[in-house]
């Protein structure tokens, strides 16, 4: 079966993309496969350097961040890409060329954000020294059907953490772990009463 | 001096009896087996409600407690299959993929205690108290926060009756359900009296117990053991009504219990014989196994085309889905409706048996939508779908008296709802009025 | 590239390896010329469960809530279970540099069954049921590991407490060298950072022959056929680790270590004797020859405590609202727990002598208090003595083991020698700690090492 899948992180600035990236990477790595991370920030640094923030410029980026992503699925490596993509249609279309796509929307409050700020971002934009300023100047289309939503301000990190891999393993693109679950002995108490009540 | 009369947070007690359906409460209620109910649901909407699909526990008691359909929390059945080994597993509370109406109430700076709703296991945090419901293995792993495990465990707290005993010995079961009961009425006081709620919930589950073992005794004056099945409603009754009589207690005269609600998260029916589905799609040429005694779905060949799990969910041995799937995802709807049509035609003494056959689009909607059964069956009352490996005959007795029904499942409450509800609908409508 | 290599041997010994045949060990001697080394003191009780577990994740037997290798699953009377790798909660080093991206070869290392994921292979230790299980990751090795090892890649021998002393001598050679080619072999089919081998085949031969090498063993008789299996097979050993440090490359780092030592075992201690004779415990019927205790002869309510036998002895409590037919109030526990262990550790020989028990208390030794331990540890005459669980003896002393021949016991330090390179500047002491060797490893790649892990680098 293939390996390889891409696990998108989408959200608003400071909603925990890059956090939430690490974290599940780390645990993949533990588990012996091969992952990489795209994050936004990163990426325009080198591959989408000179892009800015205009429409254009992000659908640009977001379709790079897409394509390198592609590349990594078909050659069995997890893809993680964690970039705001404030932009539904080009989100879609990235699922659409890779398939293997598990989307992850980091939702969060914006006075949570605000508070948060930890690049001083908010602040920055709220007085107008950035323009184009997805979540305050610049718009941000939630998706409609991701198949993980965490609400990072309400939920702990390793909740969501839990959350992720639990649907990776769930629909499939990991094999089960351990600690998830029941272990095997559990495992056949739980066939035994599901059994005498003829569940099973 | 003019008293200023502060906005009370409104308040919501559920009590569910599990697997009790709407004609059997009723009868209980007209017939004065249940007098404090026949009291309580004078007023209100009584009505009939749909339960999940398929009209399991864990899936129902999910629907109810997310407000979501099953493509949705991710829970399909008590059990579900591994894509990659065709394994058994079985979802924990952890599995659980959408969030809870009691987390958000939490939200909302609201409190809850959730006492033995099936599902639930093992616990984790939730704004309030929680005590697991089946299938819970250790009361250790029951209870949150831990700080209540003391008192439950003093109490004698139980979880679920004895089911090894239950089988053989109708007597030794009710004598478990009545002490079952007693403990489960002394944590619902412990929490009622402790905590710091706004919305408290308390399942009765031995009634789905006492009704899969004896349903005879249930539905019949003439079996020997009704009176003292009766008996176990009474002192159900007797359940609702002390905490029907709290519930109002702590109300303004205005608000006259009207956030109390009762209801059960399926129907139940007398059951005759057990259909195997996995026999029936060997018989006919869609599945096989490479084992001599299979155990499981895990010992299906991959050339089956398709196999089943409990209670009546079909699913395709798609490619790209299961690890060894051989049915290319544009075959699969061309048999989908074969099996479909074929599955119609099963009968039992010239009467058709499948009464509804869903395929997955049309009942469920959400991100595990491609997760779910392909298809969804249910039969005529009486006959109980199996997704069991063992046997070759289709159509098999069954020791159970008592199988459970879709569409039979009651609800009862002043609150606003929906006509023809179905369980997912009461979270948004219990949020609503605690929050709006 | 910097590369380690550990050659673990369960239950090397100090005394002999880094003081008597020192001199026969030329590897090994140059390893620890070049680098440091001493005893390495094991955990409480020191067996390989968990010892092993204990030194890969850092983490004390309480934290592990793995006291044995037959822990109770619940305080129901029946519920020993064994553990195995799914009991391990904890990450261990190579879940650490896997999550670093560097790759490592695990082969052999106890409690390694059922195998779980990693950067890299795993070949599952000695309890692994078989090969035909899956006992690899990834799955399906069993063919190239068969191959590497040179035919036959052998788990562990069949049975070590046998009489036919020569049959268990030629078992335990063929696994060591089975065992070192296919790490060799391995070590080499791929670049492997980390590369980790456990060996049994000292264990087993110490249980067998301990009597037949060491003059101070009680049953020592000179000039008998078996007197220098042990001396030549640390020789065999030490020959072994030098085909491995040349395999392991220039520049590679290698470290050898044990998860404790052994001792010369005088007798058993039958515990559930002697716990009747103190009326502790009362049986059902008196049985009229030496039986194996099993729960269902005990008479619950009249019985505050029995125990198990092993290297060590376990005594457990028959605690009211605990156990299922408790007759200790809760408030007596203590109580109890102070008096039984005070007679134990006056406990005498045959003639009355005190053999110098020790008795463990879990809370007090261990950091965490996790899943159920035993109510008591202890370590007969400090471990000259094991525990003996049967009843029907006649006697609290039984001068042979209970259980099948076994002439020694473990002790609680084995070995370390580490040669971590020029410019790492290694500790020098005389004991370390099996809770050190994790970290060190950690540091070796210039990782952090994680506030959960207790022992400290060495480097």
């Amino acid at each position: 079966m293939a390996k390889g899948f891409t696990l998108w992180f989408t959200g608003l600035s400071a909603s925990g993309k890059s956090t939430l990236a690490e974290r599940v990477r780390d645990l993949l790595l533990e588990r012996g496969m091969k992952v990489e991370v795209l994050d936004g920030d990163v990426v325009r640094q080198n591959l989408s350097k000179g892009l800015g923030f205009s429409k254009e410029d992000r659908d640009t980026n977001i379709r790079r961040i897409g394509f390198v992503c592609n590349l990594l699925t078909r050659n069995d490596v997890v893809a993680i890409g964690a970039a705001i993509s404030p932009y539904r249609a080009i989100r879609d279309e990235n699922r659409k060329l890779i398939g293997r796509f598990v989307e992850v929307y980091c939702k969060c409050d914006i006075d949570t954000l605000k508070n948060r700020d930890p690049k001083g971002l908010y602040e920055k934009a709220l007085r107008g020294e950035i323009e184009n300023f997805t979540g305050v100047s610049d718009p941000y289309e939630a998706p409609e059907k991701a198949e993980v939503v965490v609400d990072t301000a309400n939920e702990d990190i390793d909740t969501s953490v839990e959350r992720i891999i639990g649907t990776l393993e769930q629909m499939g693109y990991i094999p089960a772990g351990d600690g998830r679950g029941y272990s095997e002995d559990e495992e056949e108490s739980i066939k035994e009463r599901l059994r005498d009540l003829g569940y099973i | 001096m003019r008293l200023l009369r502060r906005q009370r947070k409104r308040r919501v007690c559920v009590v569910g009896l599990d697997g009790v359906p709407f004609q059997l409460l009723k009868r209980l209620a007209d017939t004065a087996v249940m007098p404090r109910l026949s009291e309580i649901i004078q007023d209100g909407g009584l009505r009939q409600m749909r339960a999940s699909l398929p009209p399991v526990s864990s899936v129902s008691w999910s629907c109810f407690m997310t407000g979501a359909n099953p493509a949705e929390h991710g829970i399909f059945g008590f059990t579900d299959v591994a894509p990659d080994s065709y394994r058994l597993r079985f979802p924990t509370f952890a599995d659980l993929a959408a969030p809870t109406f009691w987390d958000k109430l939490g939200e909302s700076r609201r409190r809850c205690a959730v006492i033995n709703q099936p599902a639930t296991y093992p616990a984790r945090p939730i704004p309030g108290a929680l005590v697991s419901g089946f299938v819970a293995l250790q009361l250790g792993k029951s209870v949150w926060p831990k700080d209540h495990l003391p008192a439950l465990q003093a109490m004698g707290y139980r979880i679920d009756v004895d089911l090894q005993q239950a089988r053989d010995n109708p007597d030794l079961l009710l004598a478990d359900l009545e002490a079952t009961l007693e403990t489960r009425r002394r944590a619902a006081r412990y929490f009622w009296e402790r905590e710091e709620w706004d919305y408290f919930q308390v399942v009765v589950t031995g009634t789905d117990r006492l009704q899969h073992f004896l349903w005879n005794a249930v539905d019949r004056e003439d079996d020997p053991r009704h009176a003292r099945v009766m008996a176990y409603y009474r002192a159900i009754d007797e359940f609702i009504g002390e905490f029907w009589d709290r519930f109002r207690r702590g109300q303004s005269a205005d608000r006259e219990g009207e956030g109390f609600l009762l209801l059960s998260d399926h129907g139940f029916a007398a059951v005759n014989k057990e259909i195997r589905l996995n026999a029936w799609l060997r018989e006919n040429g869609y599945l096989d196994y490479q084992a001599d005694d299979p155990t499981s779905v895990a010992d299906i060949t991959p050339a089956t085309r398709a196999f089943a799990l409990d209670p009546g969910r079909l699913h395709l041995n798609v490619k790209g889905r299961f690890a060894s799937g051989c049915v290319a995802l544009s075959e699969a709807p061309a048999l989908r409706a074969e099996l479909a049509a074929r599955l119609k035609e099963i009968t039992f003494e010239g009467r058709p048996v499948i009464t509804h056959i869903f395929e997955r689009e049309q009942i469920y909607q959400g991100p595990r939508t491609n997760l779910a059964p392909d298809l969804v069956l249910l039969s005529e009352p009486g006959f109980d779908l199996k997704g069991t490996t063992k046997g070759d005959e289709v159509f098999v007795d069954t020791h159970f008296q008592g199988m459970h029904t879709w569409d039979d499942a009651f609800v009862w409450t002043h609150l606003p709802i929906p006509d023809s509800p179905e369980i997912s609908d009461l979270a948004k409508v219990i949020l609503g009025w605690m929050l709006g | 590239m910097k590369r380690l290599v550990v050659v673990g041997l369960d239950c090397l010994t100090p005394q002999w390896a880094l003081d008597a045949w020192l001199g026969d060990m030329p590897n090994l001697k140059s390893l620890l010329d070049r680098g440091v080394g001493g005893r390495l003191r094991s955990t409480i009780p020191p067996i390989t469960v968990p010892a092993w577990s204990a030194m890969m994740t850092s983490q004390d037997p309480g934290m592990l809530g793995v006291y044995g290798f037959r822990n109770r699953a619940s305080h129901e009377y029946d519920s020993l279970k064994v553990a195995n790798a799914a009991s391990i909660k904890a990450r261990t080093v190579w879940n650490y540099l896997s999550r670093n991206r560097l790759k490592s070869l695990v082969m052999g290392v106890p409690q390694t069954y059922p195998p779980k994921p990693l950067n890299g292979i795993l070949i599952s230790g000695f309890m692994a049921p078989g090969k035909d299980v899956p006992f690899t990751y990834p799955d399906g090795l069993r063919g190239l590991l068969d191959q590497a090892a040179g035919g036959d890649y052998i788990l562990d021998v069949k049975d070590f407490r046998t009489e036919d002393k020569a049959a268990l001598l030629e078992s335990v050679k063929k696994m060591t060298q089975a065992r070192f080619r296919a790490f060799r072999a391995l070590l080499k089919a791929d670049d492997f950072d980390f590369a980790m081998m456990v060996e049994m085949g000292p264990d087993r031969l110490h249980h067998g022959f301990w009597r037949y090498c060491d003059p101070t063993h009680r049953l020592y008789e000179a000039g008998n056929p078996y007197q220098h299996v042990l001396h030549d097979y640390y020789i065999n050993l030490d020959q072994e680790l030098g085909r491995t440090m040349e395999a392991a490359g220039e520049g590679a780092s290698v470290m050898v270590v044990s998860d404790h030592g052994a001792k010369a075992m005088d007798g058993a201690i039958c515990i559930n004797e002697w716990l009747q004779e103190q009326g502790y415990l009362t049986l059902k019927e008196q049985p009229r020859e030496r039986t194996r205790l099993t729960p269902d002869m005990i008479d619950w309510p009249n019985t505050k405590a029995w125990g198990e036998g092993g290297y060590y002895g376990r005594v457990f409590f028959n605690v009211q609202g605990r156990e299922p037919q408790g007759c200790i109030p809760p408030g007596a526990y203590e109580g109890l727990r102070e008096e039984l262990a005070a007679k134990l550790e006056g406990l005498g020989d045959e003639e009355g002598k005190p053999i110098g028990t020790r008795v463990f208390r879990a809370e007090q030794v261990y950091r965490q208090v996790n899943n159920i331990p035993p109510d008591l540890i202890v370590y007969f005459g400090n471990l000259d003595w094991r525990s003996a669980g049967s009843v029907g003896v006649g006697s609290n002393h039984l001068r042979e083991n209970d259980t099948g021949p076994d002439d020694a016991n473990h002790m609680e330090d084995g070995v370390f020698v580490w040669d971590p390179g020029a410019d790492r500047s290694p500790r020098r002491a005389d004991l370390y700690q099996i809770y050190d060797i994790a970290p060190s490893i950690l540091r070796f790649f210039d990782l952090d090492v994680p506030e959960e892990m207790i022992g400290s680098s060495i480097i």
